[in-house]
């Protein structure tokens, strides 16, 4: 018998609406609750276009006196082509225009009291400015210096060694990509000191081949008006040119291959009180077919962190992490990685890796309840997606960062609609199609010695239960 | 019944800044008879609601050897009701009885043997016995009957449903003043937030009980891996001597405390109508709320008010010095000040100072050629601000060992310049600027302002948020004067100094 079928033979039926007098126990899947009004905001009167070919997006909102001015530039850590390039640029954004000492930039942000942010990701690279508004003439002008001429400057390169030290799930995270990546594009952790040869001449040409008007998109939001910002933004970035967009080809596929001998886990000590996993493999680019029921199907297995069938297990009925989630992260270009990611302490540890690979074959192997599907549905269609959408400036930054990844905003318009139609029989084809649990690699970074007393004291399933295990020092 | 409405305006002519500064609070109010609050600001157009319910507890409710008590009882209250949560309540409920009975049997035990199990150790090595046959017959006992339970669980009952319509943004925080729950939901469905709320509030069933107290120990095991987590709540322990407030979020001793019977009298004493507010932020109007929140909430009664912490802080005596050795913290020097909470007229300058103690000291530090960062906050614990006593820290985090007595007297001389001379009034300026910004940046996210609402009518009432903001605008040089030379005062200092271990130490 179903749980599903099961919870409606048990559960309290609608009640008559009752008087103040007592509680109104009406169980929530029969409170009639009414379908949502919102809509995705209409891009096309939001979005302009300058003679340069640059994109922009206005969106007025009066909420509070501030103004958000982003950027989102098709250009990441997948387009590097000389180690060290990508620190080195961020390094430069970071250090403000060329016309001004990294100094002047930040006294002009704290004059300002400006929120800035440079983020670049594996294919994009975004800026952001934030900004009262009585300040958007001057920040303008540094944001239009910051995309047409940075101060370039050299980068200190991090690396490996502050993820061994610091033991922290970002770290695990960095260790993981460095296994799949091994040095191609899209790579794991910044190049090492030894390892960055990138000039300050090499990170400047970097920048003229991706920064041009038409390989990046521009959003403005906040208090402010659409006339006024349009006109504002010609004259600031209209007689910004350059090359045509870069044509960005496919990226070769990841270096890792599943051992002769299957899984794979490569152990790093780190003298913490908890450990941390990463378990996973590659992530083929998903066709947009997929883009829903795969979204769907991580939601059931180990989405949100608050209740997918791992988190469930692990937290809930077992007591074992604050946490297990999925966390498929497709790219534009190349391979991706698709990640199961736990911390807990050391007795948690192979009970946790156990747990990920039995949800991992349970979505593969049955189907999906109708239950855990509709709530999956309405919680990425009424929720996740929409949230996007709560203000101005969230909304001016998805439509452009949606623009800058596709061309165009056929996937909003109708990713609402594309997963309310996923079926319990796609969830298990997109978990057949991108799921391999029996050729995942496995990085634990932890207490080692100490997981596996801990392991052997509570008589749980040793690492080697789950595949070849190698010092990762 | 009350109602109300506040708008917060102050226009100051010949500011800095040149700008009326204007704070609007659209904040209306509505009390039910039975005590529930309900604050609502609409803000037209909006498609979602951003729901909060407070309770006015947390970690100041709680006794020695029960710390971290208050959020763990959060934690509880997501294992559902006798509606959520449950496959078959009548079937769970004689067995829920019995975990009841079991566990008062084995306090019971626990007491009588108390001498026996008492831990009489520094280094927690040393008690007569560490259990007894009939503890452990008990504990057996009550693990088989959570098993038993088991069967009718539906977990994720509490969650799954905000999800299934639509829910974004669920969280819920426990802090030493309050307890949140929060969803942001669209706006047609806000009445699936009263229904669940009202349930919480009321029906909780503690399932699941001793897994939950491993998250509590695991989410605490996240914090101590941060090595700055030790030192900081030794600074806390420092500064405050007598209140709750400076206590951490429970030493890890205390999680194998709490009893079920413990959560359920917290719970029960504190989770009533006249101990609680809602906040809601976005496309909904009081008008609309009020019958939705009478219809799920109305039918309660308003219970005995919960009693509140009777400690008060001592006034501050002496300066208090703490070393703190560690191999994993940059080297840095530390001054905190005892200074008071949120509704006390001096609390809002508070704000404005930690901005310029910033800005100063970052400068005088450079002038003194010191290579250092510069952090002045009113953090306690987690929190910023409180109804009651919390501290302001002044920390500068130096290069090496060998400037931390620099930096030591650079810190100090800051804060007396501040006592003696007026602030630079463009520093004044744009610290109240900085303030502003932030402010703003709170108010676009709905979320984030219905959390400052909730958080001022527990520390005091809702109201004082639009003065507090204004009395912010109004601080002057002179007000900063007054300030520093009222609470930085030898007698009011607490100095943390983290150097490395002896053996480690370097003045390169």
């Amino acid at each position: 018998m179903t749980m599903t079928r099961r919870l409606c033979r048990v559960l309290p039926l609608a009640v008559p609406l009752l008087s103040s007098g007592a509680q109104d126990y009406t169980h929530p899947r029969v409170m009639n609750l009414p379908a949502p009004s919102f809509r995705r905001p209409d891009p096309a009167p939001l979005q302009g276009r300058l003679p340069n070919g640059l994109v922009v997006y206005v969106v007025e909102d009066r909420t509070v006196p501030l103004a958000t001015l982003s950027a989102v530039v098709r250009a990441g850590s997948g387009d590097e082509t000389i180690p060290g390039q990508i620190e080195s640029l961020t390094q430069s954004l970071r250090s403000g225009p060329a016309t001004l000492s990294p100094g002047e930039f930040q006294r002009a942000l704290a004059e300002m009291t400006a929120e800035f942010q440079v983020s670049v990701g594996p294919d994009l690279t975004t800026i952001t400015l934030n900004v009262p508004v009585e300040d958007l003439e001057r920040a303008l002008s540094l944001f239009a210096g910051l995309l047409r001429q940075p101060r370039v400057v050299a980068a200190p390169a991090a690396g490996r060694a502050s993820a061994l030290t610091d033991g922290s799930m970002p770290g695990a995270v960095l260790l993981f990509e460095e296994l799949v990546y091994r040095g191609r594009p899209y790579g794991g952790p910044p190049p090492s000191a030894s390892d960055a040869r990138a000039t300050l001449a090499d990170v400047e040409a970097f920048h003229r081949r991706y920064f041009v008007p038409g390989n990046v998109v521009v959003a403005v939001a906040g208090d402010v008006s659409t006339a006024d910002v349009r006109e504002r933004l010609r004259v600031a970035l209209g007689a910004w040119r350059g090359s045509a967009a870069p044509s960005r080809g496919p990226l070769p596929a990841s270096g890792i291959q599943p051992s002769a001998a299957g899984r794979v886990i490569h152990t790093y000590d780190v003298d913490k009180l908890q450990g941390w996993l990463v378990m996973g493999h590659e992530l083929p680019v998903p066709p947009v077919a997929d883009e829903a029921p795969l979204a769907v199907m991580n939601y059931i297995m180990a989405g949100d962190h608050l209740g997918g069938r791992m988190f469930i297990e692990a937290r809930d009925r077992r007591g074992l992490t604050n946490d297990e989630i999925g966390h498929p992260e497709p790219r534009l270009r190349g391979p991706g990685t698709y990640t199961i990611r736990a911390a807990g302490r050391p007795e948690s540890i192979t009970q946790l890796i156990d747990i990920g690979l039995r949800e991992a074959e349970r979505i593969r192997t049955t189907l999906v309840t109708g239950e855990e599907l509709a709530i999956a549905k309405g919680a990425l269609a009424d929720g996740e997606f929409a949230y996007q959408f709560r203000n101005g400036h969230s909304t001016a930054l998805t439509l452009a960062r949606e623009w800058a990844m596709y061309g165009d905003h056929r996937r909003s318009a109708t990713l609402p609609e594309r997963t309310r139609a996923v079926t319990a029989a796609d969830v298990q084809a997109m978990a057949r199609k991108y799921l391999a649990p029996e050729r995942m690699h496995i990085v634990l970074l932890g207490p080692i010695a100490a997981i596996r007393e801990a392991t052997a004291k509570g008589n749980h399933p040793p690492l080697e239960q789950f595949g070849v295990v190698r010092s990762g020092r | 019944m009350r109602t109300g409405l506040i708008l917060c305006s102050t226009v100051l002519a010949g500011t800095l800044s040149a700008q009326d500064v204007t704070y609007r609070l659209p904040i209306r109010e509505h009390v039910f008879s039975n005590g529930l609050r309900l604050l609502v600001w609409q803000r037209p157009g909006d498609a979602r609601v951003a729901a909060k319910i407070f309770t006015d507890m947390g970690g100041v409710m709680e006794t020695p050897g029960y710390a971290g008590a208050a959020h763990f009882l959060e934690h509880l209250l997501f294992k559902g009701t006798h509606t959520l949560g449950t496959t078959d309540w009548a079937a769970e409920r004689p067995i829920a009885d019995r975990i009841v009975a079991t566990e008062a049997a084995l306090l019971e035990e626990e007491n009588r043997a108390r001498n026996a199990l008492q831990e009489r150790g520094v280094f927690h090595d040393y008690a007569h016995a560490r259990t007894t046959p009939r503890r452990d017959s008990l504990r057996s006992a009550l693990a088989a009957l959570e098993r038993e339970a088991d069967r009718y669980r539906d977990n994720g009952a509490m969650l799954k449903w905000y999800q299934a319509f639509g829910g974004a943004a669920i969280t819920a925080t426990t802090e030493q003043e309050w307890m949140k729950f929060d969803v942001n939901l669209p706006k047609e469905r806000i009445g699936l937030f009263l229904r669940v709320e009202a349930d919480r509030m009321q029906n909780a069933v503690f399932r699941e009980f001793d897994q939950e107290r491993m998250i509590v120990v695991e989410q605490r095991l996240g914090d101590l891996n941060r090595p700055s987590t030790p030192y900081y709540e030794a600074m806390s322990a420092l500064v405050g001597v007598a209140h709750p407030v400076f206590w951490p979020e429970g030493w890890l001793s205390d999680f194998a405390s709490y009893t079920r019977a413990s959560q359920r009298t917290l719970y029960q004493a504190t989770f009533v109508p006249n101990n609680t507010t809602i906040v809601l932020v976005g496309g909904v109007s009081l008008e609309e709320m009020v019958p939705q929140v009478e219809r799920y909430f109305g039918w309660m009664a308003r219970a005995p008010e919960p009693p509140r912490v009777k400690a008060v802080e001592p006034q501050p005596q002496a300066e208090r010095r703490l070393t703190w050795r560690s191999e994993d913290l940059e080297p840095r020097v530390e001054a905190r000040f005892l200074i008071p909470g949120v509704g006390h007229p001096d609390r809002p300058g508070f704000d404005v100072l930690s901005e310029v103690i910033e800005l100063e000291l970052a400068d005088a530090l450079a002038a003194a050629n010191l290579s250092a960062r510069v952090d002045a906050n009113t953090r306690v614990i987690h929190t910023s601000r409180f109804g009651v006593p919390g501290s302001i820290n002044v920390e500068v985090v130096v290069a090496n060992e060998g400037q931390l007595a620099a930096a030591e007297r650079v810190l100090l001389a800051g804060l007396e310049q501040i006592k003696a001379s007026p602030v630079n009034p463009a520093r004044l300026a744009l610290a109240r600027k900085r303030l502003r910004t932030q402010w703003h940046r709170t108010v676009l996210e709905a979320d984030q302002v219905g959390f400052e609402i909730g958080h001022f009518q527990v520390m005091d009432t809702w109201q004082t948020l639009g003065a507090y903001l204004d009395a912010r605008e109004r601080t002057t040089a002179d007000d900063l004067k007054r300030l520093a030379a009222r609470y930085f005062i030898d007698a009011n200092r607490s100095i943390g100094i983290v150097r490395q271990p002896d053996q480690r130490r370097s003045t390169q």
